[in-house]
């Protein structure tokens, strides 16, 4: 990752990839320090529609733009459980109707592949495609890419850049810990079904079960 | 060099990008700051604890205008102000946040300020040579994709007994103006009316009382123990702030489903300029027949605008009614027809139905080609101004 130094006064955006536990503690990080806090857009179709890298770029040039990524088979769970709360108070999202709720098992066997209701991407899509796009052969990449597992490392280059020494560290631990704790949640089919639908996350970032 | 961003409300996407893109080129020239208006009020004036840092955050009007102030250096300021300026909750037509602008302006005379803001007709109450506004749309412009995907309520329960929808969830004191008018009047039969303020209605007891208007205050004393037919809880919006789609999709709509007319009480009323909110929004997507109570011309903004006010249904001359007291008694009584006669109204809303659709093309997209087009023609002559 690109370390900068300098604060050149850019303005910064982050791409919600969904079910990442930790964006909104940056985007809080960012909002709480006076050095950072004046620099982030914070866009609220972004939150509702989960605009990747490409569409950004053309909204917003010059901006410094970063995304969370994490482990594949702890954001399938954490993103399980956000659906199962939804189902639970019954709240009518067309989301719900994409995805097969009967149990953990029958909802990573039959992961959505295709977009579902209004959105406009399918859940089976890569966290890198949300954060980079190729351009005339070129790979166009965002400026920072934090892996939520190495949170407080991948984080020092906003502390750099905005000369704040504050630290980040996990805002939920309760949470972090009961979604990173799968391995028990997942059979040996199921993990390979995430395995070979997330294959381009887990070859890049070099994540194991 | 750097554009500030002091803070966003939410769902503001569309005016926070047009404002990007107009003024992202010029920041090496000009000082550019944008900010949620609520910040300048000292009637939102608190101190908020911060679990995070475990310590009170400042954010007193004062510290915004404060930071204002320390971020202007250069010769040119490009400052956005999103949403209301208005603070809603007596006769007095000059806001506060107005008054702060307007000296603001004074104070920096020797440089020249391009002020972004949501209301219309700013002009009113601030004119100075030193600086040029630029309108870029109200909240009428927020969540523009959901608002764009929304289906609207085109399909009536014509034997519902409910004629017309009077949504009133935050307190000002307009709004507790139309209630009691609409109680005063007894015009409150036919009507699925909310008034999630009822517990604190007795702060606008003086206002009220001070009218020396008989129906007003005889309107007030019946909503104090009024049984209303909408009883929504305050938390209209469980899952983000102001997400009006959701609280339309969820809950308005099955309300504008048994309704063919609303009484909409804008967030602004007594003041000269004005913003449009999706409460005037929804009342079209909501397919309803629209008497808007809002500022002075505010119907004849609309209608300029395109937009189909009904005019040979709806009597609009409460438009042009300087005095607020008046004006909603105009808007209600010259149209009672409408608020009381369910065959009348149901069968006028049947005939017109083609109408309704024909607002919501308009409200999907040419609304914001308008704010865009409108607001990038009037910067570009700015600058031509200012930078030649």
């Amino acid at each position: 990752m690109e370390l900068n130094y300098e604060n050149d006064f850019s303005l910064f955006l982050g791409i919600r990839i969904p079910g990442q536990l930790e964006f909104p503690g940056i985007i809080e990080w960012f909002q709480y320090h006076e050095e950072s806090s004046y620099r982030l857009i914070i866009d609220s179709d972004y939150y509702e529609n989960n605009i990747d890298f490409q569409t950004s770029k053309s909204l917003y040039e010059d901006v410094k733009m970063f995304g969370v990524v994490s482990n594949p088979w702890a954001r399938v769970k954490l993103i399980y459980m956000g659906l199962m709360d939804l189902k639970t108070n019954n709240v009518n999202e067309e989301i719900l109707n994409g995805f097969v709720l009967d149990s953990f098992e029958s909802c990573v066997l039959n992961w959505p592949t295709v977009p579902v209701g209004s959105y406009w991407y399918a859940p089976s899509m890569p966290q890198l495609d949300w954060l980079q796009y190729k351009e005339n052969g070129n790979l166009q990449q965002v400026d920072y890419i934090i892996r939520q597992e190495n949170i407080e490392e991948d984080f020092k280059p906003f502390q750099n850049y905005f000369f704040n020494n504050k630290s980040y560290s996990i805002k939920n631990p309760q949470l972090y810990n009961k979604i990173y704790d799968y391995k028990n949640d997942y059979s040996s089919q199921m993990k390979f079904h995430i395995e070979k639908m997330f294959e381009k996350d887990i070859d890049t970032f070099k994540y194991v079960f | 060099m750097p554009i500030s961003i002091i803070s966003q409300p939410p769902n503001d996407s569309f005016s926070f990008r047009l404002f990007y893109k107009l003024v992202k080129d010029y920041a090496d020239e000009a000082d550019i700051i944008y900010l949620w208006s609520l910040m300048l009020d000292p009637k939102w004036e608190s101190v908020k604890w911060s679990p995070v840092f475990e310590k009170f955050l400042p954010v007193s009007e004062l510290h915004y205008r404060k930071l204002i102030k320390k971020l202007i250096k250069k010769d040119i300021v490009i400052l956005c102000i999103k949403d209301h300026l208005t603070s809603g909750d007596s006769y007095n037509t000059i806001p506060k946040t107005v008054e702060y602008v307007s000296s603001m302006t004074e104070f920096y005379s020797d440089k020249k300020i391009i002020l972004f803001t949501s209301v219309e007709n700013l002009e009113a109450y601030l004119n100075f040579p030193n600086l040029y506004i630029i309108p870029i749309g109200g909240d009428i412009t927020n969540q523009q994709s959901e608002y764009q995907t929304l289906s609207p309520v085109i399909d009536k329960n014509l034997n519902s007994s409910t004629l017309f929808l009077s949504l009133n969830r935050l307190q000002r004191l307009h709004r507790t103006l139309i209630l009691s008018t609409i109680y005063g009047l007894d015009l409150n039969e036919k009507g699925l009316i909310s008034c999630m303020f009822q517990k604190d209605l007795d702060k606008n007891f003086h206002e009220i009382q001070s009218t020396g208007v008989e129906y007003l205050t005889n309107g007030f004393n019946k909503l104090k123990n009024n049984n209303f037919k909408i009883n929504d809880n305050e938390q209209i919006y469980p899952f983000k702030g102001n997400d009006n789609v959701f609280n339309f999709k969820y809950k308005l709509s099955n309300y504008y489903k048994n309704t063919f007319v609303e009484i909409v009480g804008e967030t602004s009323y007594f003041e000269k300029c004005f913003l449009l909110t999706e409460k005037t929004l929804n009342c079209f997507y909501g397919c309803n027949f629209p008497i808007i109570l809002c500022s002075q011309g505010s119907i004849n903004f609309l209608r300029n605008l395109g937009v189909d006010m009904f005019d040979d249904i709806i009597d609009h001359s409460y438009d042009n009614e300087p005095d607020p007291v008046k004006k909603i008694y105009s808007a209600l009584k010259s149209n009672e027809r409408l608020l009381t006669d369910e065959h009348y109204t149901k069968n006028l809303w049947a005939l017109n139905k083609d109408r309704f659709l024909k607002n919501i093309e308009f409200f999907k997209k040419d609304i914001y080609l308008y704010y865009e087009s409108r607001a990038t023609d009037e910067f570009f002559k700015i600058r031509d101004k200012i930078w030649n």
